[in-house]
């Protein structure tokens, strides 16, 4: 168990899934570490993001909204015009609202319920005080914009009166001193001009004027006074002059000039005088200004201690957030610290891991596993492949071992069947040169008894030669004696009565025939004895040349003449002949003559074959046991193949039984008839081709067919005489 | 390093640009535009349309011809009523809404007094104003560009003539309660200062009225043999009349900003005898080319006005305005108005010399002598002693 347990540990599949997993573990650890570390530093954060950094920002935003609300005032104060105002006290109005409503958001936290409740009042008050000092301002436009009408009224009165007066002052003055009235008026008198009533009248216009003057510059100086103190004198002086200017008004005594200065002066003096008096509006804006002096420096006041509030507010809301931050940071460089603590032991592990597992268990005998299948694969298979250990390297190395030595043995069984191989090819190939050299054996002794026999019967036909040629010659000349005989007894016979010669003529014809007969049979029985003895002569020699020859031609002419021979014989036996000869055979180098012999004489046995069925066949169909006419017939066949001609007879005659063929080729062996065959044919034809280095064979059924196979180098090798 | 970059490209830019857009101001393709603020109306409302119509006589003269350098000139004319005041406010406008080329045919010194700074403050070419006041002559005052001989010159010639010619040494003056009437009665004491005299008599009247009667009795006290009226030619006649119906036997001597032919319309018969000074020549006169000029362009112009020292002036002005563009070139420039003119030499106008240079922003030195005669016609004259063309 335990040893099964530590077989299995010391596996690398083991190992390595025990190592991931460990490393899995412990990445898993460290997040997990990690992930509560952090959802600490969150928690503490928390408290920061939630309450601290808001309640900063809200603070810093409320102070800010209190120093422009404390600044709007005295804004307030510098608008130039009531449409100034309008915007200005716009914006303030925009800036009130923002206030309120960051220090609503304020108020909701507790730590600082305390200032937000204090900033709250005081906000209340100084927008409160701000509202006041607005109105204040509307109201003094409207009074300075009455006060400016008040003015340019002033103004254009004044300037109206005066140049109203100056020409009258002038032509009074005038007339005064000159008595001229007009241009065209005439002169009056000194007294009537230079009295005391015309100086008087032109005193008192004089004295308007001079009234006239001084009205308008106390009403403008009262326009402009800024203490309100001065507005009284003023007053004083400026109901002086119109009492004046009353009086002398009331003394002129043109009417029409009265009336017109009147009415002018009326209207001048009513700046002065009534309820829209230029006093009263001084008097009112004045007071107006005093007012907002007075809010100012309350709003100042205000403004100032809503801004102590605030910074406290600040600081309260700035300490909350350096503790909540402390907080934080010291959880995080706990966490810090316990994730340096783990990724360098993690960083440790993987080291040892990496060292001492996959260095030296691992990756080392892995080498050297591979090190040795690349020798091994190379033909090195001697050296032992040891790899210890219990895991799967060992185990590969085991098998490659065991590989090894099956590689080993299998590459000596290999070679031992390599051998066997060769001794058995080598052995086949003696076998068959050893049945060539039987044959050739053979061959040579049947060539030695050929070759001893043929100087026999060379020996033999060379005696036998003369006599035959005496046989031969005696009969020529006993021809020629008989036909003298003849002669002369026609000589005699012209004697002869006609009779007595026809009988006798008769009677010697009778006689000389036959002699003549027996003479020819003779001499046609010495013939055959010579033509016996050429055979036999013919078989230790061969005559004709070595030629290039076309084989089919030669085949072709000299089946003809054994076919014609056998045709002329006997007249009613067809024979049909085929031929079928390949026309790619060239010439070769043959003895055309002893070939020619050769292809004579086969084709004629062929004939003799065909014949003897015909024959055969004839007699049958008397007896009626035979369906179809027998058709006699020979197919001539070359072919070229590889260097071979080969030719091939085939008939369907009488065919031959193995017996037979066995000695076919044996001289003197013959099927036919004494007076027909030698038997000498086939072996001279067997001799012949041996000649030429082809062979020659036979294949037959009784009763069937022959055929005769032969072959002939088409390029003449050697195998000449054997 | 971009900052600087976008700081300079600007700055090229906006040069490229300015000097692209300096189209000059009132300089378009094929016009010009002066700018008038003048009296149309008040008591010298004949000098402000006199002015007016020398001005297009002298513009139209040229416009017939093509123009100078293809472009055809153009005035566009506002009334000041005589008032610094609507001065200031026509001419703001001019500069700043109408954006004229530059500004020709002012009237009057108080309003001038007014409206040349804030020609100045925009480098505007101020031309030919109808006055003679001294302060305009300052040479600092770059681009004021008179044209006629000033005050001092004109109460110079009359003090000159009046003991030289006559034999006369008790002057006195009456003047408008303005600086245009401070302007000449100045000249006047010193003209007299400079022979060892002191005026016998002087009266002020407030500007703007007729009210001259007080002051002609103080002039009648110091038994004045000649008095010197400045003012505009409503008063003047006023004062004129009046001293003859008192019977002041005294040679009446007044100032060209009277605007002859209205003096004369309002004068009448006591108009004869009366000596007034005037800045151009005599504009029937067949001595002067430009005067024949002069009557030709505002015969084609405006073939029913009959021609006056006014409207000539206003020509004259035109004539300066015209030298000075085709001195200027195809490209005119406010400041080739102010610079090249005053280094330009002397300025022929048809025989009417102009000189100026950089000290001296005034083209004409010349006081010309007139009388009324019957009939109400100004006569030229060399001499006081001349005899009155009946």
């Amino acid at each position: 168990m335990i040893d099964s347990l530590s077989q299995s540990f010391s596996r690398i599949s083991v190992r390595l899934y025990f190592g991931i997993s460990g490393a899995v573990f412990f990445t898993i650890i460290a997040s997990l570490v990690g992930w509560f570390s952090f959802e600490r530093i969150v928690e503490a954060q928390k408290p920061i993001n939630e309450s601290s950094i808001p309640l900063m920002a809200s603070a810093f935003a409320v102070a800010q909204d209190s120093s422009t609300l404390v600044a709007a005032a005295p804004l307030l104060t510098t608008a130039a015009t009531h449409n100034d105002l309008i915007l200005i006290a716009h914006k303030i109005a925009g800036n009130s609202m923002l206030f309120q409503k960051n220090l609503s958001n304020l108020i909701k936290s507790e730590e600082v319920e305390r200032q937000s409740e204090k900033l709250r009042l005081l906000g209340e008050k100084l927008i409160g005080s701000i509202d006041e000092i607005n109105q204040s301002m509307v109201k003094r436009f409207e009074v300075q914009e009455r006060r400016l009408q008040g003015q340019q009224e002033l103004e254009k009165l004044g300037s109206e009166l005066i140049r109203y007066l100056v020409p009258v002052i002038d032509d009074q003055l005038f007339y005064t001193m000159t008595g001229y009235r007009s241009l065209e008026s005439t002169r009056v008198p000194y007294t009537t001009h230079f009295s005391p009533e015309t100086v008087t009248h032109y005193r008192h216009l004089a004295g308007l004027s001079a009234d006239a003057t001084f009205i308008a510059q106390l009403l403008a100086s009262a326009f402009s006074v800024t203490d309100p103190a001065l507005l009284e004198p003023l007053r004083e002086r400026f109901e002086a002059v119109s009492r004046g200017s009353e009086y002398r008004l009331s003394k002129i005594t043109n009417p029409s000039i009265r009336q017109e200065l009147e009415d002018r002066f009326d209207r001048l003096l009513a700046i002065g005088k009534g309820d829209d008096s230029g006093f009263k509006l001084r008097i009112e804006e004045l007071g107006l200004e005093k007012q907002q002096q007075e809010l100012l420096l309350l709003n100042r006041e205000l403004g100032q201690e809503l801004v102590a509030v605030a910074e406290d507010l600040i600081d309260t809301a700035r300490t909350i957030a350096d503790e909540a931050t402390n907080a934080s940071e010291a959880t995080s460089v706990t966490v810090r610290n316990l994730l340096i603590l783990i990724s360098v032991s993690s960083v440790i592990g993987a080291i040892l891991i990496a060292w001492l597992f996959v260095g030296r268990s691992l990756t080392e005998r892995l080498e050297m596993l591979s090190y040795r299948m690349i020798r091994m694969a190379e033909g090195e298979l001697e050296k032992p492949v040891t790899i210890g250990g219990r895991d799967e390297v060992a185990q590969m190395a085991k098998a490659l071992e065991i590989f090894r030595r099956n590689s080993l043995e299998s590459l000596r069984l290999n070679k031992v069947e390599k051998l066997a191989e060769e001794l058995r090819g080598k052995n086949s190939e003696l076998e068959k040169v050893l049945e060539e050299l039987h044959r050739a054996q053979d061959q040579i002794i049947m060539s030695q008894k050929l070759a001893s026999l043929g100087e026999l019967t060379a020996g033999v036909a060379h005696e036998i030669k003369n006599p035959l040629n005496f046989v031969i010659n005696f009969t020529e000349v006993s021809e020629e004696l008989l036909e003298e005989i003849l002669e002369e007894i026609n000589k005699l016979a012209e004697d002869i009565s006609k009779e007595e010669r026809n009988e006798c003529r008769e009677i010697i014809d009778e006689i000389s025939t036959d002699l003549i007969k027996n003479l020819k049979t003779i001499r046609e029985h010495g013939h055959r004895a010579n033509q016996i003895v050429q055979s036999m002569l013919m078989m230790g020699r061969s005559e004709g040349e070595w030629e290039m020859t076309n084989i089919n031609s030669l085949f072709s002419k000299h089946a003809r003449l054994a076919y014609h021979n056998a045709t002329i014989s006997n007249p009613d036996f067809n024979l049909k002949v085929e031929e079928d000869f390949d026309e790619n055979i060239c010439e070769i180098n043959v003895n055309a003559q002893d070939l020619g012999r050769v292809f004579l004489n086969a084709v004629a046995n062929s004939c003799y074959a065909t014949e003897k069925k015909h024959s055969q066949q004839a007699e049958l169909e008397n007896s009626e046991s035979v369906n179809e006419a027998y058709e006699p017939y020979i197919k001539l066949s070359t072919r070229l193949v590889d260097d071979n001609v080969e030719l091939s007879i085939h008939d369907n005659g009488i065919g031959m039984p193995p017996e037979v063929v066995e000695k076919m080729f044996d001289p003197f062996f013959t099927t036919k008839p004494t007076n027909e065959g030698t038997g000498l044919g086939m072996s001279l034809s067997s001799d012949i081709i041996r000649k030429h280095g082809g062979s020659i064979r036979v294949s037959s059924e009784v009763g069937k067919y022959t055929d005769i196979y032969m072959t002939i180098p088409a390029n003449k090798t050697a195998a000449a005489d054997l | 390093m971009s900052y600087t970059f976008s700081l300079v490209f600007s700055a090229v830019f906006s040069l490229m640009a300015a000097f692209a857009n300096a189209e000059t101001p009132g300089v378009y393709k094929n016009r010009i535009l002066f700018g008038q603020s003048a009296a149309f109306s008040g008591p010298a409302k004949n000098l402000g349309s006199d002015m007016k119509l020398g001005i297009e006589a002298a513009f139209s003269e040229v416009n017939e011809k093509g123009g100078v350098h293809g472009r055809v000139l153009k005035l566009l004319s506002v009334d000041d009523y005589y008032e610094p005041d609507a001065a200031i406010v026509n001419t703001r406008q001019l500069i700043e809404d109408d954006k004229v080329f530059a500004l020709i045919g002012a009237v009057g010194t108080p309003t001038s007094r007014s409206s040349t700074p804030i020609a100045r403050a925009a480098n505007v070419p101020y031309l030919a104003p109808f006055t003679g006041a001294a302060f305009l002559r300052d040479p600092d005052l770059a681009n004021v560009i008179n044209l006629r001989a000033s005050y001092y010159q004109e109460t110079e010639e009359m003090v000159e003539r009046l003991i030289t010619d006559l034999g006369i040494d008790r002057i006195a003056a009456i003047y408008q309660n303005d600086s245009f009437g401070w302007a000449g009665f100045s000249g006047v004491k010193r003209a007299l200062s400079k022979r060892g005299l002191s005026p016998a008599a002087t009266g002020v009247y407030p500007r703007n009225t007729t009210a001259v009667k007080t002051a002609l009795i103080e002039i009648q006290q110091g038994l004045p043999e000649a008095v010197i009226i400045i003012g505009a030619y409503e008063p003047v006649a006023e004062t004129i009349i009046w001293a003859k119906k008192m019977g002041m036997d005294a040679i009446f001597f007044t100032i060209s900003f009277v605007g002859g032919d209205a003096l004369v319309q309002k004068l009448g018969p006591s108009g004869i005898g009366v000596y007034v000074t005037q800045v151009v020549p005599f504009p029937k006169s067949t001595e002067h080319r430009v005067a024949a000029a002069y009557r030709d362009a505002l015969e084609s112009f405006a073939p029913s006005a009959a021609p006056g020292f006014v409207s000539f002036e206003g020509y004259l002005a035109g004539r300066l305005a015209i030298h000075a563009l085709e001195l200027c070139g195809e490209d005119p420039k406010r400041s080739c108005l102010i610079d090249d003119l005053k280094k330009s030499g002397q300025i022929d106008i048809d025989g009417f010399v102009l000189q100026y240079d950089m000290n001296d922003n005034q083209g004409s030195d010349e006081v010309y002598l007139t009388v009324i005669g019957d009939g109400g016609i100004h006569q030229p004259i060399k001499s006081l002693r001349d005899e009155a063309i009946k």
